[in-house]
């Protein structure tokens, strides 16, 4: 099993950076290609990678456990997650495409920049932006580390930055070209993992409706872990109320997931673009019910010990499985850490290459982009490595920061394309906001201090709610 | 449809229903907020959709999506308490009803067939035409030939000067 795993994790290794560097010329042609991949892709493509992308390895390995510690309540994230792609084509899919026929558009920067015309709030998104980057791939490296280190058996945190080294790799490459190429590829890879998913679930359980029962009657769990909700006195009715608000919005603000709307090639694809990017991520959103429920039904019925660390979930699910749909579900979690990973860095590179000069009135020529960009690639991987390696307690502080942050920062663009009497004063407040919220309320107040916002609903719901 | 003082209206309003969910939440009625944030997300379409949005366009996917997601939650609600800290004497697809409405209702039903499917099948007509992508498109090439041409004419006039 284990030597199968190994040829199966190399293989599939081998095959993405042939599929990466056959991007190679492509991305190189220009910054907006590298940065953006500008008029490259149809419907299909772009949609299935704006699927991949959303659903990161936080999705793979996260959903399953936040599934076994809070019960079907975390559904809600996949489910409201889904109907996110069908508001964001509503509401971004014409302006943004239509901006990157008119100028040259790569960045949500460049965006609030024609919209506003202002340098200073550039430099603002950009800074609220990065700092989400780095947070994030800081808590990749970890994430990733736990995926190696069940194969290879080597450390979690050599793991970790093997494989974003690995990403690194192909992203400099291809850029979001490649990043794109692959993102479809390990689209395809996920959903196929998916049905291994059902395949396996059904194996462990024998059905729906048995693992629903038996976690219900289970002393450990409870009736409560099979509602939608949960005890009301509990922590998770508030919550579960302000994700379908955050989660609806979701897509809307995700840079990693918008900038796939400028690669598409005609603006006919537009038409079924959200429709595949939606299909997909709700088909690869059953991984919030299918593995945690299938591990929590391994506890009730006492074929697995309770647990304290939720995200061993996923592995608990693996090891019941038999071998081949095992390296098909591991091949796919691969996927998922490293599609989300390639486009944060082509993204955070394109922020240092050309949102951050561009505010203090330097840009490059759009090949020197591209050389620029690619170092910039380095010094990002090398920068998440240390800090994923020796930030310690600030890795885990840091990791808050993410989907509320992104939308908030983005939120003051999308309104501002959308309506002509935003003003400029206005969305610089708004990213003054985000960036003194995140860190004073997410980073300090409640993860630092340990302290709960008002109402019991997560900071980054209140900073979205007063962007608006 | 949508524009000029209705649209003002409607991100105005968006501003109002954010204040009256944060209130909300604020005074612990998380339930009641969902509502609010039902509409809210519904008024993202009909922003969306600006000035292509018609008469059907309120009833389908706007308003579609209103009773879909408002009738899921009073039955999601009505279920919860129902069943509370029970077994449920009905599963729905093996899962308790509540949880089953997550997924049928908000997923397929609200999420597939309304928010996501409704873009696709409404395209031509309530976002962009083939026309009117083309004239946009010349509108374009016709000011950067402009452009071009004035950048050109430039350095000509300074070396008159």
């Amino acid at each position: 099993m284990k030597t199968f795993e190994i040829i199966v994790a190399l293989l599939y290794a081998a095959i993405i950076l042939w599929w990466a560097i056959s991007a190679k010329r492509q991305a190189e042609k220009s910054g907006s290609k590298f940065f953006a991949s500008s008029k490259t892709f149809g419907a299909l493509v772009a949609g299935l990678a704006a699927a991949t992308t959303g659903m990161s390895g936080f999705g793979f390995v996260g959903g399953p456990g936040l599934n076994y510690k809070f019960g079907s309540a975390v559904m809600y994230m996949g489910i409201f997650f889904t109907v996110s792609y069908g508001l964001m084509m509503w509401l971004n899919g014409k302006p943004m495409r239509m901006m990157s026929a008119i100028t040259n558009i790569e960045t949500f920067a460049d965006l609030g920049d024609v919209r506003y015309g202002s340098r200073s709030l550039r430099f603002l998104i950009a800074i609220n932006l990065i700092i989400c980057i780095f947070a994030y791939l800081g808590a990749q490296i970890l994430a990733g580390g736990y995926i190696l280190n069940s194969i290879f058996g080597i450390s979690v945190k050599a793991g970790g930055i093997a494989l974003l080294i690995f990403t690194l790799i192909y992203t400099v490459y291809g850029g979001m070209v490649g990043s794109i190429k692959v993102d479809f590829l390990q689209g395809i890879l996920k959903l196929f993992s998916i049905i291994g998913i059902i395949i396996g679930f059904y194996y462990i359980t024998g059905g729906m409706g048995h693992a629903t029962m038996t976690i219900a009657s289970s002393k450990l769990f409870g009736p409560q872990f099979i509602d939608p909700i949960g005890h009301p006195d509990n922590v998770m009715l508030p919550l579960v109320m302000s994700w379908v608000f955050v989660l609806a919005i979701g897509v809307i603000g995700q840079p990693h997931v918008n900038t796939k709307l400028y690669s598409l090639k005609s603006y006919k694809s537009l038409k079924t673009f959200g429709l595949v990017g939606g299909l997909g991520y709700g088909i690869m959103s059953l991984l919030y019910i299918l593995p945690g429920t299938a591990v929590l039904y391994l506890v009730a019925s006492g074929q697995v010990k309770p647990f304290k660390v939720p995200d061993e979930t996923i592995f608990h699910f693996f090891n019941h499985l038999p071998p081949v749909l095992a390296i098909i579900l591991f091949a796919g979690l691969l996927a998922a850490t490293m599609s989300t990973s390639s486009s944060f860095l082509v993204i955070g590179s394109s922020i240092i290459t050309r949102d951050i000069p561009k505010s203090f009135n330097k840009s490059l020529s759009q090949k020197k982009e591209v050389v620029w960009g690619r170092w910039a690639l380095i010094i990002l991987t090398l920068g998440a490595a240390i800090f994923g390696l020796y930030g310690g307690y600030l890795v885990a502080l840091l990791g808050v920061l993410g989907l509320g942050t992104f939308i908030a920062a983005s939120l003051p663009v999308i309104i501002g394309y959308q309506w002509k009497k935003a003003s400029t004063e206005a969305a610089i407040i708004s990213e003054i906001i985000v960036l003194i919220m995140s860190i004073f309320v997410s980073v300090i107040y409640e993860q630092a201090l340990k302290q709960k916002m008002p109402g019991g609903i997560p900071g980054y719901a209140y900073m979205i709610l007063i962007v608006f | 449809m949508i524009q000029g003082k209705t649209k003002d209206f409607l991100w105005i309003s968006e501003g109002v229903l954010a204040i009256i969910i944060a209130v909300l939440f604020f005074a612990k009625l998380p339930t009641l907020t969902v509502f609010f944030t039902i509409l809210l997300l519904a008024n993202f379409m009909l922003i969306g959709a600006g000035s292509r949005a018609d008469k059907m366009f309120l009833v389908y996917p706007y308003g579609t999506f209103l009773i879909i997601f408002w009738g899921g939650f009073l039955g999601l609600f009505y279920y919860w308490k129902l069943y509370y800290n029970a077994i449920p004497k009905t599963l729905f697809l093996g899962m308790h009803p509540g949880t089953a409405i997550l997924w049928i209702v908000f997923l397929v039903l609200g999420g597939f067939l309304t928010t996501i499917l409704s873009y696709t099948l409404l395209f031509e007509k309530n976002v962009i035409s083939q026309k009117e992508w083309e004239a946009f498109i010349t509108d374009v090439e016709d000011f950067n030939k402009k452009h071009e041409q004035a950048n050109e004419e430039k350095p000509e006039e300074e070396i008159k000067q």
